[in-house]
């Protein structure tokens, strides 16, 4: 199996098995950082990652964020605190099927109120971590 | 009693042959075939896992919105294979909102048509003004119609949550998503 991955973050780009180890010639041609896994029959991209110091695949760690509480009073200034989080996540956060907002986190706190009663659910994406979900309700 | 099992020569061509019940093996035709060696047996291209990351676009104020604009990735074949090959895909991703009104790639299949993007059409509460593609967005009046701007959204308005676009070296799969896509592939060559 030819895995192509980021050279700077060691993401997955992609997996391909059936052709020739000649074939790694032409990734490299296309500008691609990539290696070649003889003994690995499957490899899912969103749960690994390639150590590209060392070049071998990597699982993907649970992100160490917290959230302080899942319910929290609409039109409060309190809200709910989700901390850990890694400068250079990106967040979203959607309520219903409408992206209330979609950012990159240059600080670990992040504060989430709400004028209204709804019912939220964030995301926090980084490289190398498997995505943090959590669903905070405003009531 | 029909002979059934052939292997050899069979008219001009030599291979392996079994007729089903009650046909002559040496004469049956293609349909009357249990099993025949004539039949070409695709040959695998490759197969694997291929991810795109959101592309983002700034939308007015503030940062890029993921999912705004069109992302692709490319596998290649690492020949030439002409006819292109069978490529089978499926895909997923935690999260296909569009944003619209943007005037960006956007994979957009809209009453038998392509469109480069979509527009929200307010209808019934003018202050509703999401701009992003889901359960809210705003219908056009008719279902399926097209008033005065081909791309409005309508009932029929339906999305192309990812394409692969297969060429004799490679493929190319596009899409518009908001989270990171993952595309199970099979390539294969008749």
């Amino acid at each position: 199996m030819f895995i192509t991955y980021s050279a700077d973050t060691g993401e997955i780009r992609s997996t391909i098995s059936g052709p020739e180890e000649s074939y790694g010639a032409l990734l490299t041609a296309q500008g691609e950082t990539w290696l070649f896994a003889p003994d690995v029959l499957s490899l899912d991209p969103s749960t690994s990652y390639v150590n590209v110091e060392t070049r071998k695949i990597v699982e993907k760690q649970s992100l160490p964020v917290s959230v302080d509480r899942l319910t929290f009073n609409a039109g409060s200034e309190g809200g709910a605190v989700i901390s850990g989080i890694p400068v250079g996540a990106r967040i979203s956060i959607m309520c219903g099927d409408t992206m209330q907002y979609s950012g990159v986190a240059d600080e670990p706190d992040m504060r989430l109120t709400s004028p209204v009663a709804a019912i939220y659910q964030v995301t926090i994406a980084a490289e190398r971590f498997l995505p943090w979900h959590c669903e905070v309700v405003a009531e | 009693m029909v002979d059934r099992v052939l292997r050899g020569r069979r008219g001009g061509d030599t291979g392996f042959w079994i007729s089903k019940p009650g046909y002559d093996v040496k004469t049956a035709t293609i349909m009357q075939m249990a099993f025949t060696s004539d039949a070409i047996t695709p040959q695998l291209v490759a197969k694997g896992t291929t991810s795109i990351s959101p592309a983002y676009a700034s939308f007015g104020a503030g940062s890029g919105i993921a999912g705004s604009r069109m992302s692709s990735t490319t596998i290649s074949y690492g020949r030439t294979i002409s006819p292109p090959p069978l490529v089978a895909s499926i895909a997923t991703a935690s999260s296909w909102r569009l944003p619209l009104n943007l005037q960006t790639s956007q994979l957009g299949y809209l009453w038998n048509s392509w469109h480069t993007y979509v527009f929200e059409k307010y209808w019934g509460n003018p202050n509703i003004l999401d701009k992003i593609y889901g359960r809210d967005v705003q219908m056009s009046s008719e279902p399926g119609s097209t008033i005065g701007n081909a791309n409005e959204v309508s009932n029929e308005w339906c999305s192309a949550r990812f394409t692969a676009d297969v060429g004799t070296t490679s493929v190319v799969f596009r899409a518009n998503h908001s989270t990171t896509l993952y595309i199970k592939y099979l390539i294969l060559e008749a």
